[in-house]
């Protein structure tokens, strides 16, 4: 950070890596376009769903889908009556509500698992990216698919970040044998390729999003490790983390309070890089079958179900193709940016 | 140097045990007994008990674990992995008739990277940041977050929709491949390798490419560069001889640790494209709980990323006299 000092830089070390990441605009559109998929994500029940957002039925006033929405964050449940929005067991909207009724339906007003008649039709007004082979409705299977991608993302990478920087701290902080011993550990893992070490572990393992994520997390933390190893090494000789020493601070607080902070940097780097390994990944083991099991959706198995339907309905292999990549794009693209923005070597410097 | 190799040699030793002890408990942690299900369900309990005690006598599960190890291990060594669950075939066998379509693929795709990487690299190089490396950079950058399955699946429906259908999309060759003349089997294992090859060599082109054009910026500031400049000699005499000879060698060896990583990374495109290589062989022996192979194919593969590895550095401090590793154990790339 000695190139910090040299510059006539005001606020701290964060400050300066925002401002830097701010400079590049390919990163802050990616940076936007991350937001604005979490918050399909975040609001998938509302902007795809069987059920209206506002609606008028016997009189009184009715929100079922933002009900819906806010049962399915976790332990709302418990707050938020049970039952059916209507208070009526299997209450179905569509075919209950009077034409004529006051409702508000939501953007697509599909449920990602609602089956409707026309199976494999191509895009069309009712339907704007198609139907698949069970009459599902493929814009509302996009939108909620969404939310698998960036679970997997998020949890899976939070698995990798907590067991890699905890494996690199104490290897480059200990350092000796303990750090021969790990970088070992991390070296068996690397060698085997994550793909075939997920597909072998899938053997044993009940296809579900859940394994999906352990495994992704587990197997992807070297990248993660490998980093935080070197900054510890590095930092540990600099005169704050000595000082610290000096004035008594256990091993466990300088790495913790001293150290993390300032090697937290580099591993968001590799993290970002690694949401968008994730969701490859994800989409690929759907794809294969082992991962999210229909007729839950996520965007590798409609893009396998499109696969199943090829010549009957190519339209369907579009959409998902266009969302693993929009994804892994923007996830790259804020990956780059932030490297070129902690990385003191590229500062004052213009690409 | 000696040095350094045989370090870097003894430091494989224990990452090759740790890689059989992760696959060997990864066999003993599954849940599920592969003895119970070959026992007939019908047999009289008493018959069945002693009969399971036998096949545990017979697979040597009965010997502690330590022990269990060290046979397995000394059976692996010789590539003895045992027979296939799912057709009783020596898994080795199995593993053998499907390695060449992957390696095949592996070697072509590399093959086409080069062909395509290095005059990118050097045309961007020559004149960073100039219209055409900007250009290439941007569009292999896009093409660098397309995953090579979704490539795969737009070629296919492409394929499909478009009247190109004399291009095949599943499988090796085509159903009379055995009637075909010399000629004709060459022209339809080409149509085979066509998709298959370019979804396998597009991914690493950016990479590949943004490597030769990062090493020739490099060489082009040196010294011996400026010498050939000053003395008269024509600026693509100087690119060609002098500067590009040192990029290539790093390009070659990271060519070679990537070969590994090819092969493994191939299950989807494989299944895909029916292909019968190695990444297919390892998703039909999932689905049908085939242990032996699935761990035979990820040992397999494990090693061979570990020697991809040590192959590569090892080239490296011999290509590069400044590298010189010191002290061995604390080393991680």
């Amino acid at each position: 950070m000695w190139t910090d000092l040299q510059q006539p830089a005001t606020g701290s070390y964060r400050q300066l890596v925002w401002r830097r990441f701010r400079a590049n605009r390919r990163g802050v559109i990616g940076l936007a376009a991350i937001v604005l998929l979490l918050g399909v994500a975040f609001f998938a029940p509302l902007i795809a769903a069987d059920q209206p957002i506002v609606c008028r039925y016997e009189g009184k006033l009715y929100f079922p889908a933002i009900v819906k929405t806010v049962r399915e964050i976790p332990f709302a449940g418990w707050v938020i009556p049970g039952g059916s929005p209507f208070g009526k067991a299997g209450f179905d909207a569509k075919a209950e509500l009077s034409d004529d009724a006051f409702a508000v339906w939501p953007l697509v007003p599909y449920g990602p698992l609602e089956i409707t008649e026309d199976a494999l039709e191509p895009p069309s007004r009712q339907h704007w990216l198609g139907t698949d082979g069970s009459g599902r409705d493929l814009t509302a299977r996009m939108v909620h698919g969404a939310v698998v991608s960036v679970k997997v993302g998020f949890i899976s990478m939070g698995i990798a970040a907590l067991i890699g920087m905890t494996v690199g701290a104490v290897a480059g902080y200990l350092g000796g044998w303990t750090d021969a011993v790990l970088s070992r550990l991390i070296e068996v893992v690397v060698c085997f390729p994550s793909f075939f070490l997920i597909l072998a572990v899938m053997v044993w393992l009940e296809p579900s999003i859940v394994n999906v994520m352990v495994v992704i997390g587990l197997t992807r933390w070297t990248g993660i490790a490998r980093f935080t190893r070197g900054e510890f090494m590095r930092l540990k000789r600099l005169d704050f983390a000595v000082a610290a020493r000096a004035l008594g601070a256990g091993s466990v607080r300088i790495m913790v309070r001293h150290l993390l902070p300032n090697a937290l940097a580099p591993v968001l780097v590799t993290v970002t890089f690694g949401i968008a390994h994730a969701i490859l990944l994800e989409a690929g083991l759907s794809w294969l079958g082992f991962g999210v099991q229909p007729p839950d959706p996520s965007w590798g198995n409609v893009l396998r179900s499109a696969y199943t339907n090829l010549r009957v309905a190519p339209h369907m292999v579009y959409p998902p193709c266009v969302a693993i990549f929009l994804a892994v794009l923007v996830y790259n693209l804020v990956g780059d940016a932030l490297r070129d923005a902690v990385d003191p070597r590229m500062f004052g410097r213009r690409r | 140097m000696l040095q350094y190799i045989i370090n870097r040699m003894l430091l494989a030793v224990p990452t090759f045990l740790g890689i059989t002890v992760v696959t060997f408990l990864m066999i003993h942690l599954a849940p599920g007994d592969p003895l119970r299900g070959m026992i007939d369900e019908s047999m009289p309990a008493e018959t069945s008990e002693h009969t399971y005690e036998l096949l545990q006598k017979h697979f040597g599960l009965d010997q502690p674990l330590h022990v269990q190890y060290a046979s397995w291990l000394k059976r692996i060594v010789t590539l003895d992995f045992g027979r296939s669950i799912s057709d009783h075939r020596p898994v080795w066998d199995k593993i053998r008739e499907r390695l060449p379509w992957t390696v095949g693929v592996a070697a072509l795709s590399m093959f086409f990277g080069f062909l395509l990487a290095v005059p990118i690299g050097v045309r961007s190089a020559v004149r960073p940041n100039g219209w055409f490396d900007s250009i290439s950079g941007t569009t292999l950058y896009a093409l660098y977050s397309v995953p090579s399955y979704v490539t795969a699946m737009v070629l296919i429906v492409l394929v499909v929709t478009l009247p190109i259908d004399w291009i095949p999309i599943r499988g090796a060759y085509s159903d009379g491949f055995d009637g075909l003349s010399l000629w004709g089997k060459v022209l339809d294992l080409c149509k085979h390798l066509l998709l298959i090859t370019i979804c396998f060599t597009y991914p690493a082109l950016a990479f590949q490419s943004r490597f030769v054009r990062g090493n020739l910026l490099e060489v082009l500031r040196q010294d011996y560069v400026r010498t050939a400049r000053a003395k008269g000699l024509a600026e693509r005499h100087v690119v060609r001889r002098h500067a590009m000879r040192n990029t290539l060698i790093p390009l070659v060896t990271y060519l070679g640790m990537l070969f590994p990583t090819v092969i493994s990374g191939s299950a989807i495109l494989e299944v895909m494209f029916a292909w019968p290589g190695i990444g297919r062989l390892m998703f039909d022996s999932i689905l049908q709980r085939d242990y032996p192979t699935v761990m035979a194919l990820s040992v397999i593969t494990a090693v061979l990323v570990q020697v991809g590895t040590l192959l590569a550095d090892v080239s490296y401090a011999w290509i590069d006299p400044r590298i010189r590793y010191g002290g061995g154990l604390n080393h991680v790339d």
